[in-house]
C-alpha cells in the first residue's frame, strides 16, 4: 500500500529529474549531425581548459564553504547569546539579503568594490592604502560576492541547532572540571556538528553551480564550469559538447559525495540528526 | 433630411469604409521581420521600413533570439520569417552552410550601397564600429593607435577587452605593426594567428576586465573602472551625450556591419526584397541613423540634411570616419580557423 502511495512522487521524480538527466547524458554522445560519437568527451579530455576550470570551481567552492563555515558558525553562536529582541533583528538582517535577488546583490558588490567604489574611497581617503585595491573583477571579488549569498544557508540551520542546545549541559561540564575548550568541543560542537555538516554540504554544492556572481565579479577571467558550459553552447551552438561537460561534472560531484558518504551519512546530515 | 435617413446614410458610409479597409488589408502582403527587439527593432520599423505602407506591405515584427535563435530557425526549416537581422560574420556563416535565399539584385538596387555590403546571399543594412575609447582626464596626449593601447609605459592604466576576443586579434596585429589592409590576410595564416596571440600575451597583465557585453564595458568606462577599452561607437556617443569625459578613437577602429538575410523558405520573398530596397533609400537610412545611432549603409543618407553635423561625427560611415577605419572581414569570423582561434583565446584569459 505504501509503495503504491509513493507512485505519484516517483512519477514526478522520473519526469522532472531522471528523464532530463538521461536526456542530457544521451545528448552528450551525439554530434552536430545527429550520429553517435564520443568526440565530445575526447575533445574535453584533450583540452586542458576543462580540467583547469573544474579545479578552479572546486577550489572556489571549498574556500567559500570554509569562510561561510567559520563566519556562519561564529555569527550563529553570537546570535544565540543575544537578548530575544536583538536575535529577531539579527536574524532579519541575515534573511533580508536572502530575499533580494542574487543579481541585484552581485551588482551592489560591484558598486562597493570597484576602483572608485565606496570601499576603495574609504581606504584611500584614510591613507590606509596609497593605490586603490583590486577588489573586484578577479577571484577576490567573486569570493566576497559568493560568501555573501551563501552565508544564510549556513547561519539558519546552525542557529536552529544551537537554539536547541541545553546551556545546562555546558554548565554541568564546566562544573565537573572540564576546560572551556574541552566543553566546547565535546558538548557544544558535537551537538551542532550535524547542522554544520549540513550547512557545509549545502553551501559547497550550491557554490559549484554559481554562474552570475563569477560572471559579473570575476572580470571574465574566473571561468567556472557553468561559464564553460555557456561558452560551449554559444561557441558551438550545439548541445553535445556542453552536455558532455555537465555529465563529467555531475559524475565528479557524485564521486565526491561517494567519498564524503564514507565518513558521513548524507541522509542523516539532511535530517539534522547526529 | 430626417434623422432616420441621416442615420441610414451614416451607416452606409461606415460600411463602405469598413469594406474598403477590409479590401486593402486583403491585398496587403505581410512580411515578417525577425530583429533584436527593443529600441533597435523600433528604429528599423519606423525608420528603415517607413515606406512599407507605400509598397502595400505590412511588417510583422518578431524577436530573432540573436544568432542561436536564427540558426535554430534556419536549421529546423521553421516557416514564417522573411528577413532576419544579424552581424555580417553570422550571415556569412549561414550563407556558407547553404541556408539562405540569394538576394535578388534585379529588385534591390545595388548601387545604393558600397560593394562590400552587397553580398550574394545577404546584404548590409547598417553599420557599427569598435574602437579605442579612453578616459580623457587621464591622458594629456590622446592615444591614436592600437600600438598606443599596447604601450603601458606611455599610457599607463587599466585596460578592458571583449571576453570572446572580438576584434582583439586584429588589434594585436595592428599593434604589432601589421598594415591595416593586411590584417585579415595575416590572420588567415596560422603564423598570423600565433603572432596575434604572442602580442596579446604581452598586454594580458594590463587587462583589468574582460567585458562580456556592450552594457558592461559602457559601465566600466562610466564608473572609471578602466582607463582604456575596446569600445562600441554607439555607447561612446551615449556617454558623450551624458557628459562623461570619454574619448573615442576612429583611427584603426573596426567597422562592422549588420546584415539582413532571408531564409530559403521565406514565404513572401518578393515583397521582402522590395521592402529591403526601400530600406536602403537615403531618407529611410538617415531617419534610422538618427533614431538608432547606427551608421547608415547608404552614404547618400548624409546628403539628406536629416543627420546633423554633431551626429555625423559619431557615424561610422561618415566619410571622415570611414577613411580611418579597418573594414571587418566576415569570412574570417565565419571560418573554422577563427573558431579554433577564439577557443584558444578563451583559454588565454582563463
Amino acid at each position: 500500500m505504501l509503495a503504491l502511495l509513493s507512485l505519484p512522487a516517483l512519477a514526478v521524480m522520473a519526469a522532472l529529474l531522471f528523464v532530463p538527466v538521461a536526456w542530457l547524458v544521451a545528448l552528450s554522445f551525439i554530434d552536430e549531425h545527429g550520429s553517435v560519437t564520443i568526440a565530445n568527451y575526447s575533445r574535453l579530455l584533450a583540452d586542458g581548459s576543462l580540467f583547469k576550470s573544474m579545479t578552479l570551481t572546486v577550489q572556489l567552492a571549498l574556500v567559500v564553504t570554509l569562510i561561510c563555515a567559520v563566519v556562519g558558525y561564529t555569527l550563529a553562536y553570537a546570535i544565540t547569546l543575544m537578548p530575544r529582541w536583538l536575535q529577531t533583528i539579527s536574524l532579519a538582517l541575515v534573511a533580508l539579503p536572502f530575499w533580494t535577488s542574487a543579481l541585484v546583490r552581485t551588482y551592489a558588490w560591484l558598486v562597493l568594490l570597484q576602483r572608485k567604489g565606496v570601499i576603495n574611497k574609504i581606504l584611500v581617503g584614510s591613507d590606509l592604502v596609497s593605490e586603490p585595491l583590486h577588489l573586484v573583477h578577479n577571484l577576490v571579488g567573486t569570493m566576497i560576492g559568493m560568501v555573501h549569498i551563501m552565508l544564510p544557508f549556513m547561519v539558519f540551520p546552525l542557529y536552529a541547532a544551537m537554539q536547541r542546545i541545553d546551556a545546562d549541559l555546558m554548565r554541568a561540564s564546566l562544573g565537573l572540571g572540564a576546560s572551556v575548550f574541552y566543553t566546547f568541543r565535546r558538548v557544544y560542537l558535537s551537538q551542532s556538528l550535524p547542522s554544520l555538516a549540513a550547512g557545509i554540504i549545502l553551501v559547497f554544492v550550491l557554490s559549484l553551480g554559481f554562474y552570475i556572481t563569477p560572471a559579473i565579479l570575476g572580470g571574465g577571467r574566473v571561468m567556472v564550469i557553468a561559464m564553460i558550459i555557456e561558452r560551449d553552447v554559444n561557441l558551438h551552438l550545439n548541445w553535445g559538447p556542453a552536455s558532455a561537460i555537465a555529465v563529467l561534472f555531475l559524475l565528479s560531484v557524485l564521486g565526491l559525495f561517494a567519498i564524503v558518504g564514507r565518513f558521513l551519512s548524507v541522509e542523516r546530515i539532511f535530517q539534522g540528526r547526529a | 433630411m430626417s434623422n432616420k435617413s441621416r442615420l441610414i446614410g451614416a451607416l452606409a458610409a461606415a460600411s463602405m469604409l469598413l469594406g474598403s479597409a477590409a479590401f486593402s488589408a486583403q491585398a496587403q502582403t505581410t512580411v515578417t521581420y525577425a530583429g533584436w527587439g527593443g529600441h533597435t527593432s523600433e528604429s528599423v520599423l519606423t525608420g528603415l521600413f517607413a515606406d512599407a505602407g507605400k509598397l502595400n506591405v505590412s511588417v510583422r515584427d518578431e524577436l530573432s533570439g540573436g544568432w542561436s535563435g536564427i540558426k535554430a530557425h534556419l536549421v529546423s526549416g521553421a516557416p514564417g520569417w522573411d528577413i532576419a537581422d544579424i552581424g555580417f560574420a553570422r550571415c556569412e556563416e549561414a550563407s556558407q552552410a547553404g541556408l539562405l535565399m540569394p538576394i535578388d539584385y534585379s529588385i534591390i538596387d545595388k548601387s545604393k550601397i558600397p560593394a562590400a555590403l552587397a553580398q550574394e546571399n545577404y546584404i548590409g543594412t547598417y553599420t557599427f564600429s569598435y574602437g579605442l575609447a579612453y578616459q580623457k582626464k587621464n591622458y594629456a596626449e590622446v592615444p591614436q593607435t592600437w600600438a598606443d593601447f599596447w604601450d603601458v609605459q606611455k599610457y599607463p592604466g587599466r585596460r578592458s577587452m571583449n571576453a570572446q576576443g572580438l576584434y582583439a586579434l586584429e588589434a594585436a596585429l595592428l599593434a604589432d605593426g601589421v598594415k591595416p589592409e593586411d590584417v585579415y590576410s595575416t590572420l588567415k595564416t596560422s603564423d598570423g594567428v600565433d603572432r596575434a596571440f604572442k602580442k596579446l600575451e604581452e598586454l594580458r597583465p594590463a587587462i583589468a576586465v574582460w567585458w562580456r557585453s556592450p552594457a558592461d564595458v559602457m559601465q566600466l568606462m562610466r564608473d572609471g573602472e578602466v582607463d582604456m577599452a575596446v569600445f562600441p561607437n554607439g555607447r561612446a556617443m551615449t556617454l558623450a551625450l551624458d557628459g562623461i569625459e570619454v574619448g573615442f578613437q576612429w583611427n584603426q577602429a573596426f567597422l562592422d556591419m549588420t546584415g539582413w538575410l532571408m531564409p530559403k523558405n521565406a514565404p513572401n520573398a518578393e515583397a521582402a526584397m522590395k521592402l529591403i530596397d526601400s530600406a536602403l533609400d537615403p531618407v529611410n537610412q538617415a531617419n534610422f541613423a538618427v533614431k538608432s545611432g547606427y551608421g547608415p549603409a547608404n552614404p547618400k543618407a548624409f546628403d539628406t540634411g536629416i543627420i546633423s553635423a554633431d551626429l555625423m561625427a559619431w557615424m561610422p560611415t561618415a566619410p571622415e570616419n570611414l577613411a580611418k577605419q579597418v573594414l571587418v572581414d566576415p569570412t574570417w569570423y565565419a571560418s573554422d580557423a577563427a573558431r579554433a582561434a577564439y577557443e584558444r583565446f578563451s583559454k588565454l584569459i582563463q
